[in-house]
Formats: structure tokens, sequence, C-alpha cells
């Protein structure tokens, strides 16, 4: 009973302010008394309990988890190689980050439509999440290597250190504070694009597929209820990938 | 082979830091180097060690030999401990044992474990001495190596530095005479401009 009560203190803060927003909504439900409009707290547990019971709900989830994630890994693949690239050879620096920018200022749905000219609409998301996670994995990663302490580098020369061991123990401590932004900011774009591209393409057994059908059939319930699982699975991602990056930091250095 | 360092010139922003600069560091020598502020020795030190380019002059005997450094600031990697940081610049069969005996004979026993940006001035710059001597070298380069160490342990690191650069060229930036004499070094002076 005092443990319960100790955690119950120590997070007093979330709990209200968790607390507080859950009122907010209800009252908000209560003011616009239209479930249509705006579902009330119960009504999307509810739905959310309900969901939870369909097998279609959890292939949905691991359809989408998998295109979505298939995409954020391929960008920081892609994202760290051409960073790497453009830090040793200014000829490819000048030439990958004009078409960095470009995809970074060109707006999701024009991606999302052109793309699904080009491909099958079960690929969309992993094709439109890597879109929107490679400039930002890119950026970081460069702009941390640049970071690398000049005075560190010439006593890495002077003391004639590998460039196994320059990297290891100079560059990528350098260069994991800028990779863990870029990847909460990146894994966090992923879905919110990777599920609109669900919305358009309405791959079948996606989150973006339940997504569209509960809006058609206007189950604003359900519409709640999926949108608070992407970010439970949005939060949960991230805070998994992470502590497993933190690991193997620490196991590399 | 001694090194023998003719006729160089830097400048900076058209200012000559070194000018006409010509001296002499013997083989298996201390050499001490001493000077007024800006009369260019961190400068001589660096052309030394390869980091900058002299604007005219020659340097002999240089060639394949090995240099390590203790430079002005420590230059450790604060996020690693001192272990960690000696081991990357030597062999890999050198021993983590034999490491703590040279650690501990500059008054470091059971540091290894703490990060070296949690460490000392004092610590740091005997962690970065130690990190020199056990690398492999020829020619040991040291920037006011003992600066910041009280009287009584920079007596125990010169002794050290002596005992540890015994068959190797040895060239130290100092300010202080008194350590010149500890380490019954040959004493190079260099004026403003030389």
């Amino acid at each position: 009973m005092k443990k319960i009560s100790s955690i119950l203190y120590a997070f007093r803060y979330k709990i209200f302010a968790a607390a507080f927003w859950l009122l907010f909504w209800q009252v908000l439900s209560m003011a616009v008394n239209k479930s249509i409009l705006l579902a009330s707290p119960a009504t999307t547990i509810i739905a959310f309990v309900n969901l939870v019971y369909k097998t279609v709900f959890w292939k949905s989830v691991l359809f989408s988890f998998i295109k979505i994630m298939a995409g954020f890994i391929i960008a920081v693949g892609i994202g760290i190689l051409f960073a790497i690239l453009a830090w040793r050879f200014l000829v490819i620096k000048e030439l990958i980050t004009p078409f960095m920018k470009v995809i970074q200022a060109t707006p999701v749905a024009s991606f999302i439509i052109l793309a699904l000219l080009w491909i099958p609409s079960k690929n969309l998301s992993i094709l439109t999440s890597f879109l929107m996670t490679v400039p930002v994995i890119y950026t970081n990663v460069l702009q941390g290597i640049l970071s690398t302490d000049e005075k560190l580098l010439e006593m890495a020369k002077v003391f004639r250190i590998s460039s196994l061991r320059k990297a290891r123990y100079l560059y990528i401590p350098a260069v994991a504070p800028y990779f863990f932004t870029a990847s909460t900011v990146g894994l966090g774009l992923c879905w919110k694009a990777g599920i609109a591209a669900e919305v358009i393409a309405i791959p079948k057994n996606s989150i973006g597929e339940q997504l569209y059908t509960a809006k058609l059939y206007l189950m604003t319930g359900e519409l709640f209820a999926w949108t608070f699982v992407i970010i439970v699975v949005s939060v949960v991602t991230e805070k998994l990938f992470t502590a497993a990056l933190a690991r193997l930091l620490k196991a590399v250095t | 082979m001694s090194i023998l360092v003719k006729d160089i010139t830097k400048y900076y922003n058209n200012v000559p830091v070194l000018k006409g600069c010509t001296l002499e560091l013997k083989e298996e020598k201390i050499t001490c180097i001493m000077g007024p502020s800006g009369s260019g020795k961190t400068t001589l030190l660096r052309i030394l060690m390869g980091l900058t380019q002299a604007d005219s002059g020659l340097i002999e005997g240089l060639d394949k030999k090995r240099i390590t450094a203790v430079f002005q600031e420590d230059r450790l990697c604060g996020y690693l401990d001192s272990i960690t940081n000696i081991k990357l610049v030597c062999r890999k069969e050198l021993g983590i044992e034999r490491i703590q005996v040279e650690l501990e004979a500059v008054g470091l026993a059971d540091i290894q474990n703490k990060k070296v940006s949690h460490l000392s001035g004092g610590m740091k710059r005997r962690v970065a001495i130690v990190r020199a001597m056990l690398a492999d070298n020829d020619i040991i380069v040291m920037d006011e190596p003992f600066k910041g160490l009280d009287e009584q342990l920079k007596c125990q690191v010169i002794e050290y530095v002596k005992q540890k650069s015994m068959g190797k060229t040895v060239v130290i930036v100092t300010h202080d005479k008194k350590e010149v004499e500890q380490l019954e070094a040959e004493l190079v002076y260099l004026n403003s401009s030389q």
C-alpha cells in the first residue's frame, strides 16, 4: 500500500494532467452533445475494448507497424549512409542536400498522390515513412559528424588512431545525441505520414483502412479509439527504439 | 638522428609567429623550450606533430618516427574512463593491469572506473601524460605538461617522465626553469618572432 501511494505521489503531476484533459474532453463532448462530432471518453473506451477482441484489429496494427517501421529503418540506413558520404565527398553533399531539402518542403499529400501512380497501395506507407524520415536522419547525422571535437580529431591524428577506433570512440559519441533527436522526430513523422498514406490508399487490413471505414460510417467512437491506438503504438515504438539505441551505444563505446 | 629544425617560418594572418627558427633537438635527450608568450612555442610543436605546415623551412629527422603528445589542453575523451582513453591510443595487447601500474606511479590509484569528465584538472593532466608515455613512440612532444600540478606531485610526475622517456627524444615546452633542472634537460630559448 505504501509503495503504491509513493508511486502515485511520484507521478502526481502526470496523473493530474491526464485527469485534467480527460475531464476537459468529457465536458467538451457533453457541451457539443453530438457523438458523431465528438465522442466522449466513455464511448471511445467502449469502442476500443470492442476493437481489441477482433482479429482484424491485431492484423491491422501488425500490418501498419511492419510497413511503417520498414520505411523508418530503411530511412535510417540510407540517411546515415548518405550523411557519411556527404561528409566525405563534397560533390555528394552538393548533390544530396538540395534533394533532401525538396523532400522536406514537399507536402505529404503530394507524395502520397504521386506515389499511388508508381507503387502498389499496400507499400505506400513504406515509401511515405521513408521520405518523411530520411531528410531528418541525413541532416542530423551529418551535423553530428561535423560537430565532432576538432581537438580530439587532432589528437587522433598525432596518436595515429585507426579509422575504426575513431569511428567508435570519437564520431559515434558525437553523432549519438543528434541521431537520438532525429530518430524521435522521425518516428513521430513516420506514423503521421504513414497512416495518412494508408487512409488515402486504403490498403487491406491496415490501420488507415480502419480509420477510413470508421469515418465513412460516422463511427466517431471507433475513430477516436483508432487514433488512441496509433498514439500508443507510436509512443511505445519510440520508447523501445530509443532504449535499444541507448543500450547499443553503451555496448559500442 | 637528432631532429633538426632549419629556418622555419610560419605566418598567421600575415603576422610572423615563427621567423627563421633554427634549433636542434638531440636524439634520446630531453629538450625544454622556453620563451615569452607569442614566441611560437606551441606553433613549433604543432609543426613537429604535423598538425600545421610551416610556410618555409625544413625539419629533418622526423621520417617514419612515431610521435605522441601531451597537448596544452588535455584532449581526453571526457565520456570515457582513463583506462579506455589510454587503451584507445595503445596496442591491443597492452593490458589493464599495466595501465593501472602506470597510473599509480603518477598518484592515480582507484580512478579507473571514473569518467575523465569527473576528474580534476591535475588528474586529467596525469592521465594525458601516461597516455603519451604508454603509446608507441620515438618522439614525445609535451606542451606545458606539469601545469596545474602541486609541487610535490610535480616532482613525482617529472621523475616518472624522466624514467619513461629514456632512450626517447623528448621536447617539452615549459615556463619553469626548475622543471628544466629536475629533468636534466637541454634548454632552448625562443625569442619572439624567431
